[in-house]
């Protein structure tokens, strides 16, 4: 268990950070969702131990967290970078180092890590001669490289294709699995939406949200459904205590004070013709965000 | 959520990494990257190149010619053979003089080296001319004006000027202050010193800066200082640029100690040895005080096409100094000053040891200043790096990165 706990932290004079908490379970994705200059990035570099914060500690399983412990992290910082002339696998292997493997450990983790993520055949390149994508690769090897037991990782999927997007996944819910907390942040909601377990929203650098995403959801979607007819159903407007939230001619999204409020439109809706779906309605983590933010 | 304590259930293959061990493979990987760089093995190579080749060139060239053009073929009678050296010259006895002459007007001999009386008798009447092209009257001038045995050399177009030289008697000179040391070795040992310090110093501290500057404008910085502190990574930079100064000077000195062997000036390592030892001492503190105060200004900037401006004042600094070292290394008020300053003493004290201006304690002071100047320079230019290495973007200013923080 990673504990974020009341952190501040000023540049100059605007205040980035706002006594912000939250915790990201073992075992389980927890999506870092927020805006631009929302926070995410010095929220990341803080636990990674880049970034002195003003007030407020980082825990671990309960004790602040040192330099023994960050050593087990794996980080992927939202501003992508390797050594652009330096060997691929030599450099993952340089950072397995680093991060206090022995030479022998690093040399065959680093291959190891590399095929997995589809790089088996590019050790020797020099980053700079890799695509794009297969540099992003190369930079999801670099946090993982060391068995990392926390990961930290911002924007890991912006860039990838489709398909590396799929590989990065598992390898994600691979280590989540074997009980790692994984904080990984996006802007892109539809990805978090998919991919998250939990959820942490930030706006201005304050904590608006945080918790279970099927939760969040479930809460934000109380008493709504979704009808799917084959006739114009305006009418649902003027069923009274019925607030109609989407309307498209025979598609509408509708809150119901109570179970009884939402059965009554549907009686009410095969009254008029046939009707193709009902169903309750799942409001989208980008609504929710809109909400709140 | 979960309250229960939960460690991840697999075993960890890595531990922090000693500060130490971090720090070596820092230094490691920074000397790999220029040990397979061809432009710098070449350019390497063409410098040790160059400093062989020199001193062997200077050394042929100062042994009068064993090589190079081969020796003056020099024709001469029986009578006359015991007057020319034979060192550098390829001497020949004729029969007559006349068949001397001979060989010389048909080239078989560059000069031929007879008395006045000889040339006398072998020209029978011909003319010769002096330097100046006017003719000489060979029985008026040459012998009534001075001794009939007097050595005279015959050039066929021009006179050798190496046997005349040779043949000279130079009138004898004194000095009024004993000393062993050839006034210009100064000069050309400040000079040479010089370019080594500044070849090697700048140049290393020139990689350190871009390194620094790559880490940071390729964001890596943020990985790296998630294990390891800024201190560790700016530590293993100088030190492993400075292994390979080190090593650069070494193997230049080894190669120029062999080409001073092979030329026969061995002499000269022995006058040598003691300069050379400092300038080895204060060189390694002196590389260190540089290296550390370029980390700490190339922290500053966030792209390669800034580091030359972020360092240029420390080139100043640095230049200013040496160059009044070479243009000043005649005067002893001058030199001693520079001698001590930190800046300068790596090139300045080895000279004043080698000219036997210093008193031995003299470097052991300058040693001091210098690593207490070095210390100094840690200090700020590791403050420097902690306080800019992850301020990526616009220039951080010096005031900004000395605060502390």
């Amino acid at each position: 268990m990673l504990d974020v706990s009341r952190i501040s932290k000023t540049f100059g004079d605007r205040r980035v950070l706002d006594d912000i908490s939250f915790r990201v379970e073992p075992g389980r994705l927890t999506g870092f969702v927020g805006g631009n200059g929302a926070g995410k990035t010095t929220t990341m570099r803080t636990i990674i131990g880049v970034t002195r914060p003003d007030s407020g500690t980082v825990s671990l399983d309960g004790h602040p967290i040192g330099a023994a412990d960050r050593a087990r992290f794996g980080y992927m910082p939202e501003e992508r970078g390797l050594y652009p002339k330096m060997r691929t696998r030599e450099q993952i292997a340089y950072l397995g180092e680093l991060h206090g493997m022995t030479a022998a450990e690093a040399d065959s983790r680093s291959r190891e890590i590399l095929t997995e993520l589809g790089l088996g055949d590019r050790f020797d390149e020099s980053l700079e001669d890799l695509s794009l994508g297969n540099q992003q690769r190369a930079q999801i090897a670099a946090a993982l490289v060391h068995r990392p037991q926390v990961l930290i990782l911002d924007e890991p999927f912006s860039g990838l294709d489709p398909l590396a997007v799929e590989v990065v996944l598992g390898v994600l819910q691979r280590i989540a699995a074997r009980g790692a907390p994984v904080l990984f942040s996006s802007h892109q909601l539809d990805v978090v939406e998919r991919l998250a377990d939990n959820l942490v929203i930030i706006s201005a650098g304050r904590i608006r949200a945080a918790g279970s995403r099927a939760l969040l959801q479930e809460q934000h979607s109380t008493g709504l459904h979704r009808i799917v007819t084959e006739h114009d159903a305006g009418w649902i407007r003027d069923v009274p205590g019925v607030e109609v939230i989407e309307f498209d001619r025979g598609t509408a999204v509708f809150s119901a004070p109570d179970a009884d409020a939402a059965q009554q439109v549907l009686r009410r809706a095969l009254e008029y013709g046939p009707v193709t779906s009902f169903a309750p309605h799942r409001v989208p983590l980008s609504a929710i965000y809109r909400e709140i933010v | 959520m979960s309250l229960t304590h939960s460690s991840p259930s697999h075993s960890s293959s890595s531990h922090s990494i000693t500060p130490w061990n971090a720090v070596r493979l820092v230094a490691k990987r920074e000397m790999l990257v220029q040990l397979r760089s061809k432009a710098y093995l070449v350019s390497f190579a063409v410098t040790l190149l160059a400093i062989v080749g020199g001193i062997i060139v200077m050394g042929l060239m100062g042994g009068r010619g064993i090589g190079l053009g081969g020796d003056t073929a020099v024709v001469t009678t029986t009578a006359s053979a015991a007057v020319v050296p034979e060192l550098g010259f390829e001497v020949t006895e004729s029969a007559t003089p006349g068949e001397a002459l001979d060989q010389v007007r048909s080239g078989d001999a560059d000069s031929a080296v007879l008395s006045a009386e000889e040339l006398r008798t072998a020209l029978d009447g011909e003319p010769v001319f002096g330097p100046d092209g006017a003719e000489i009257d060979v029985a008026g001038t040459l012998i009534d004006g001075t001794d009939a045995q007097t050595p005279v050399v015959v050039g066929d177009r021009a006179a050798s000027e190496d046997l005349v030289a040779a043949l000279s008697v130079p009138p004898p000179a004194v000095v009024l202050t004993a000393s062993e040391m050839p006034p210009w070795l100064g000069t050309v040992l400040s000079i040479a010193f010089g370019f080594m310090f500044f070849m090697a110093a700048l140049m290393y501290c020139m990689t350190i800066a871009q390194s620094v500057v790559e880490e940071k404008a390729t964001r890596i910085i943020e990985i790296l200082l998630a294990t390891v502190s800024p201190r560790v990574l700016m530590g293993g930079k100088v030190l492993g640029n400075a292994v390979l100064a080190l090593a650069q000077i070494g193997l230049i000195a080894i190669g120029a100690s062999a080409a001073f062997a092979l030329t026969g000036q061995g002499e000269i390592l022995t006058l040598l040895g003691p300069s050379l030892i400092w300038f080895g001492v204060l060189f390694a503190v002196g590389f260190i005080l540089m290296a550390s105060l370029y980390a700490g200004a190339a922290s500053l900037v966030s792209r390669q096409e800034d580091v030359a401006s972020a360092v240029s004042p420390l080139t100043f600094l640095i230049m200013i100094p040496y160059l009044l070292v070479v243009i000043g290394n005649q005067s002893p008020l001058l030199m001693g000053v520079l001698s001590y300053i930190p800046f300068s003493a790596p090139v300045g004290m080895p000279v004043r040891l080698l000219l036997g201006d210093a008193a031995w304690w003299e470097p052991v002071i300058a040693l001091i200043l210098l690593i207490a100047t070095t210390a100094a320079s840690i200090v700020i230019g590791a403050r420097m790096y902690e306080q800019s290495i992850l301020r990526i973007g616009s220039r951080v200013s010096w005031k900004d990165a000395l605060r502390r923080g």
